[in-house]
């Protein structure tokens, strides 16, 4: 009985923070801060894509200890 | 048959004796090497009580390497090796004598595998005599060392099976082999079992690798390998070799966990340097098997975005360095290198070693870490750096909702991101109780390729989604195969808002193009969708569900499993 008081208020609550979320992201604010966060995003995946890059010297250099 | 073993009590003293006696080897080579010191600690922890030397022992590596040069040599070299049994428990050469004679006594064969910790061949050289090695591991420490790689073996010790845990290490001898192919060596036992291809002996893998020798340099003796070579030598057994740069920390850690708990053995190139001095001394490369990590409790944050993965975690990577000893421990402990790139001061990332500099002083020698090499299953096609980026966007998407309050979750969400296969995920989802009823059955039910690439996100130290990407396919293609929702709040907040076209318009704007892009859109279309039978939560109600989407079966619609990207059949490779 208790755990179903308790779901039936979690659910209440995510209900809630769906409706928050969905007003949010519709806002001028939600928009430029998703905007942000998918630049910011594009910068961060780039700056590995270059870290995790062969330089094709390093291919031919002897291993020898 | 008499002489055929002896039993003798352990001590290190002991074991370099017999180590020198058995080699052929002065007693002061066995006493300088690095192996001397290690085999002493790791020998002091599980209270190593007695040493059964098997004689006469013919070792499969050391007669192909003996057949490829030592016969041919004016030196009549030994073809047999000895091979050395620890046991951690104390018996007598009368004990072992009775248990061979089918007499009753304390000592039996259940006993024998009980204690049984493992066993060293050594060869008939006067230097490098460390051969096929298979020791124990250490216990887990509560799930702290992680050894992934481990695969069964088998001693057979006059007609007694004495099965052990681990993965075989040896020590290059300079003439057939040199580090890169110990190291090779080892990862193609973890390899071997896992992706089911012969293993090479070390001079196997040394002339598979200099098929595409420079004309300037002998094939035997061997001075070492390129990277190019070791690439060569893997396809030569049938897989395929990728390479990443690992300068960076994130990169490294990710990227080697990311493998590993695939129980996919790497190969990781270092460069040396004896930090005794005022300025670092670069001693030269060096390659190493990577074989598992010690997990801290708290993870490290080395990304700007402040990502957070399990990966972040490691702190110490367990390695089959052919100059230490299996499973040698490499620490990341933040000391960096000073060096001139390009003219200008840098410090490189460093991991701490058990080498010796020239003045025989441990810890001064840091490992620079330089690339990894990873092998790979032909099947296994799309990189891990792919779905990391992927994941990393996404995870930028949920990070800024929970910042706001828009998700349950107090703390930054986690991220598990790693490669696995379709047995290991069914097998953990139906050992696990996060899925239930309907939603754990379809899961199970699903056809799925053979190999995955799983990332799990946890929110508040509890699963919340587990986004499944097929390895197998083109990063082209659609990758993305399957979300599992463990946790229907979250999963009911991303429905309700990636129906808002803003949202929607966002999500296009990841640059990720080469296969997230697309199935972002899919993945976020699928949950807009209620899960299971089409029939909403009851929090669900009001909430907009869109309902085009033409590529949603008949069977998955209305739900968030769909069809396998790709014709449906289930991988049997």
């Amino acid at each position: 009985m208790a755990d179903a008081s308790a779901d039936r208020g979690y659910n209440q609550n995510a209900e809630q923070l769906a409706q928050r979320a969905r007003e949010w992201v519709t806002s001028r604010q939600g928009q430029q801060e998703l905007s942000r966060a998918v630049q910011e995003a594009a910068r961060e995946t780039e700056r590995l894509r270059q870290a995790r890059l062969i330089d094709p010297k390093v291919l031919h250099e002897p291993v020898t200890l | 048959m008499a002489g055929s073993f002896e039993v003798h009590r352990y001590s290190i003293d002991t074991l370099r004796r017999v180590l020198a006696e058995r080699a052929g080897a002065a007693r002061h080579v066995v006493d300088a090497k690095i192996h001397s010191g290690y085999f002493e600690s790791y020998f002091r922890t599980p209270q190593t009580a007695t040493i059964l030397i098997e004689n006469e022992y013919v070792d499969r590596d050391f007669i192909e390497d003996f057949a490829a040069y030592y016969v041919r040599c004016f030196h009549p070299y030994e073809r047999k090796c000895s091979r050395l049994h620890f046991f951690s428990r104390e018996f007598t050469d009368n004990d072992f004598d009775a248990l061979l004679r089918g007499q009753q006594g304390s000592l039996t064969e259940q006993v024998l595998r009980d204690a049984y910790l493992g066993f060293i061949v050594v060869k008939p050289l006067p230097q490098t005599f460390i051969g096929r090695t298979c020791l124990k591991t250490y216990p887990d420490d509560g799930g702290r060392r992680w050894y992934p790689i481990t695969r069964r073996y088998e001693a057979h010790l006059y007609g007694m099976a004495l099965p052990i845990e681990t993965l075989a290490f040896q020590e290059q001898d300079h003439v057939t082999a040199a580090c890169a192919t110990s190291a090779l060596w080892s990862a193609f036992h973890g390899t071997g079992k896992l992706f089911q291809h012969a293993i090479p002996s070390p001079v196997e893998i040394t002339q598979a690798a200099n098929a595409i020798l420079p004309l300037e340099e002998r094939s035997l003796p061997t001075h070492g390998l390129t990277v190019q070579q070791m690439a060569h030598a893997i396809r030569s057994v049938g897989l395929e070799p990728f390479v990443v740069n690992v300068r960076d920390e994130f990169v490294l850690r990710s990227t080697l966990y990311a493998y590993m708990r695939g129980r996919v053995p790497v190969l990781m190139i270092v460069t040396l340097a004896d930090m005794s001095g005022a300025s670092p001394q670069f001693l030269g490369k060096h390659a190493v098997a990577v074989t598992g990590y010690g997990l801290a409790a708290t993870p490290a944050s080395p990304t700007s975005s402040g990502f957070a993965s399990q990966a972040c975690c490691i702190d110490r990577i367990y390695a089959h360095d052919d100059q230490v000893g299996p499973f040698a421990r490499m620490v990341l402990d933040g000391t960096t290198v000073p060096v001139l790139s390009n003219g200008q001061p840098c410090n490189l990332l460093s991991l701490s070693t058990s080498w010796k500099n020239a003045a025989g002083t441990l810890d001064k020698v840091r490992a620079i870490p330089e690339t990894i090499l990873v092998p790979l299953y032909h099947k296994i096609r799309i990189p891990f750096g792919a779905v990391q980026d992927a994941v990393i966007q996404f995870d930028r998407f949920l990070e800024i909702l929970r910042s706001h309050g828009l998700l349950p979750c107090a703390q930054r969400l986690q991220w598990d991101v790693y490669l696995t296969d379709i047995n290991t995920l069914k097998g953990d989802l139906a050992s696990s109780q996060a899925l239930q009823g309907e939603a754990r059955r379809e899961a199970l039910l699903r056809s799925l390729p053979r190999f995955l690439w799983r990332a799990t996100v946890f929110g508040d130290a509890k699963p919340v989604l587990d986004l499944l990407f097929d390895a197998t396919d083109i990063e082209q293609g659609r990758c993305f195969v399957q979300a599992l929702e463990y946790d229907p709040a979250v999963a009911g907040i991303l429905r309700s808002i990636v129906s808002v076209p803003a949202t929607q318009s966002s999500l296009q704007a990841m640059r990720s193009g080469r296969f997230w892009n697309g199935s972002s859109q899919q993945h976020l279309k699928r949950l807009a969708r209620p899960q299971h039978g089409g029939r909403p939560n009851a929090w669900m109600s009001g909430v907009q569900i869109p309902s085009d989407d033409a590529v949603v079966s008949p069977i998955a619609r209305g739900g968030l499993f769909r069809p396998p990207p790709h014709s449906g059949s289930s991988s049997t490779r």
